[in-house]
């Protein structure tokens, strides 16, 4: 790469560093920059600055926020006593699409794995059941993934959760939309049976 | 037709000779299969007699199999999963332990959607039946069917834990690619019993009259943590022990691993890096001590089945001897500390 200009080659190394981005894709990436307008160039260098400069953590949910509190945790409006466990900040994205849920959130910032090595104090559980001691807590729900380590979280923050004598719920498990029955696991199916409803 | 056939024959002699030859042979029998009444001539046309060229297509055919033809491309095997990880936007990457490949690793495609096909079956710890697509680097699992997912193993922390620790245990000792059937039982045993343990748990606090409808979880948790692990802590040395047999790292119990003197019922000494006992006429190679009671459990559980090892009640002291003493041995011969070994000391003490 010593033949092309220097701020040429410098870009196409930091693009090559984002996940699933190889060095051919860089060098696409960095011509497609080098050759749009300078305003939208602009822009996108604004917009990774402000990424890294005004998100901080909530220091109630530790959801990514420019506020904070943040704007779900300061809405007088919602209902204050319910939390939402999740694992992820992108998992209140998702339920948030569905507008139904109208309480607060808890976000772990990943799941217990003995085999990755991640333990209860690498996630925020210990800030969870700080809040949970400190306020008037009505419900948890606990909406973990439904795979192995998720489970695992939510068995490990419903034992944790024990002294304080508060509401503990899950998600329901069942059949997604778009599936197929003779696709599904059993362990799916059975919860999905045991879950059914009176229509 | 014949014409047609015979002006496309002169056409396959600028094909490399095998392949001509397999062409030809194609077209031969296509022809005679057919029945057609234009076709015998064309078998007339050639010189040689037809039974002789009726051997010789056979012999062909069998070469051109042998030789010639591809392997092929997918394959269907059981397997338990050990290991996931996260590839791109909704792929996992499977640390699969089978029966007949040893421990494979697969891609699934799309299990991180929720309307994926696969993602059920191929949760961690599942037993499932495959059929994977043989990859340039990865094989890629095209179907999955759960046969066993340990449902009651996953209703209890403890029982997870060691679930856990089995899959990490096997996936640091199991080299890629080589066939290990006797852990693969080994594996796919110790989670029955563990997933039977997790069970008897569940039937305890049914007949303490816990409610098991709505809140097993919650009830399990209710349960003391000593009447919890029951004999799981057993099993997991019995499984440890085993697996280092299967692997060729089999503790020495016999005899003294310095002198070799015959291993009298005493206290005696223990040393992992030497591989098993010393006497105590070997004291200054003692790593640490050795009751009578860990060696006599050690070497019945060398010699019989789970089914009968499971008959034993060690006490408390006996149970941290043994485990210390086996931890000793794994971390000799992993070089490194289990992760797991501080979320079962963790529920243990919680």
């Amino acid at each position: 790469m010593s033949n092309i200009a220097a701020p040429v080659a410098a870009l196409i190394e930091e693009f090559s560093k984002l996940p699933g981005v190889g060095v051919k894709t860089a060098q696409r990436l960095t011509f497609f920059v080098l050759r749009s307008p300078t305003d939208q160039a602009r822009r996108l260098a604004e917009a990774i600055m402000r990424v890294k400069e005004s998100i901080i953590y909530c220091s109630r949910c530790f959801n990514i926020t420019e506020t904070d509190p943040c704007l779900i945790c300061s809405n007088p409006s919602r209902d204050q006593d319910i939390i939402c466990v999740v694992e992820e900040p992108l998992d209140v994205l998702a339920l948030e699409k569905t507008g139904v849920y109208k309480g607060l959130y808890h976000v772990l910032h990943g799941a217990i794995s003995p085999v990755e090595g991640v333990g209860p104090k690498d996630l925020r559980i210990d800030e969870l059941l700080q809040r949970v001691g400190s306020g008037p807590v009505r419900e948890i729900i606990l909406a973990t993934n439904p795979n192995f380590e998720g489970e695992y979280t939510a068995n490990y923050i419903l034992k944790e959760l024990k002294p304080f004598k508060v509401r503990v719920t899950g998600l329901a498990r069942g059949l997604p939309n778009g599936g197929d029955l003779e696709y599904a696991d059993e362990g799916t199916l059975g919860r999905a049976l045991d879950g059914r409803r009176d229509l | 037709m014949v014409e047609h056939l015979l002006a496309k024959e002169k056409v396959a002699g600028s094909i490399p000779v095998s392949r001509s030859i397999f062409i030809s042979i194609g077209r031969r029998r296509q022809v005679v299969r057919h029945g057609s009444a234009k076709a015998a001539p064309a078998v007339r046309i050639r010189s040689s007699p037809p039974i002789r060229r009726d051997f010789t297509c056979r012999v062909f055919f069998y070469l051109c199999k042998v030789f010639l033809m591809r392997a092929p491309h997918s394959y269907s095997t059981e397997a338990i999963v050990l290991k996931r990880t996260d590839l791109g936007e909704a792929d996992r990457i499977l640390t699969l332990f089978t029966p007949g490949k040893g421990k494979i690793r697969a891609i699934a495609k799309g299990t991180r959607r929720p309307i994926s096909k696969l993602a059920g079956h191929v949760d961690l710890l599942c037993r499932s039946q495959l059929q994977l697509a043989m990859g340039r680097n990865l094989d890629i699992v095209t179907q999955a069917e759960g046969r066993e997912n340990f449902q009651r193993l996953r209703n209890d922390l403890w029982h997870m834990t060691c679930g856990f620790y089995l899959a990490e245990l096997v996936d640091r000792f199991v080299e890629d690619q080589t066939r290990h059937y006797d852990i693969y039982v080994l594996l796919l045993d110790t989670l029955r019993y563990l997933d039977a343990d997790a069970n008897a748990l569940q039937q305890q606090l049914a007949s303490m009259g816990v409610n098991m409808d709505d809140t097993s979880k919650d009830a399990i948790n209710r349960v003391p943590t000593g009447q919890q692990e029951g004999q799981t802590r057993l099993l997991l040395r019995y499984f440890e022990l085993r697996l280092l047999m299967a692997v060729g790292y089999e503790p020495v119990l016999q005899h003294c691993v310095s002198c070799a003197s015959e291993i009298r019922p005493e206290e005696n000494g223990f040393r992992a890096s030497l591989g098993g006992v010393l006497c105590p006429q070997c004291s200054r190679h003692w790593e640490r001590r050795l009751s009578l009671d860990a060696l006599k459990t050690l070497r019945y559980m060398q010699r019989v089945k789970w089914s009968e090892a499971a008959r034993m009640r060690p006490d408390t002291r006996l149970h941290s001897e043994l485990e210390a003493l086996m931890y000793d041995l794994l971390r000799f011969h992993l070089e490194r500390d289990m992760k797991s070994w501080s979320f079962l000391e963790m529920m243990r003490k919680a």
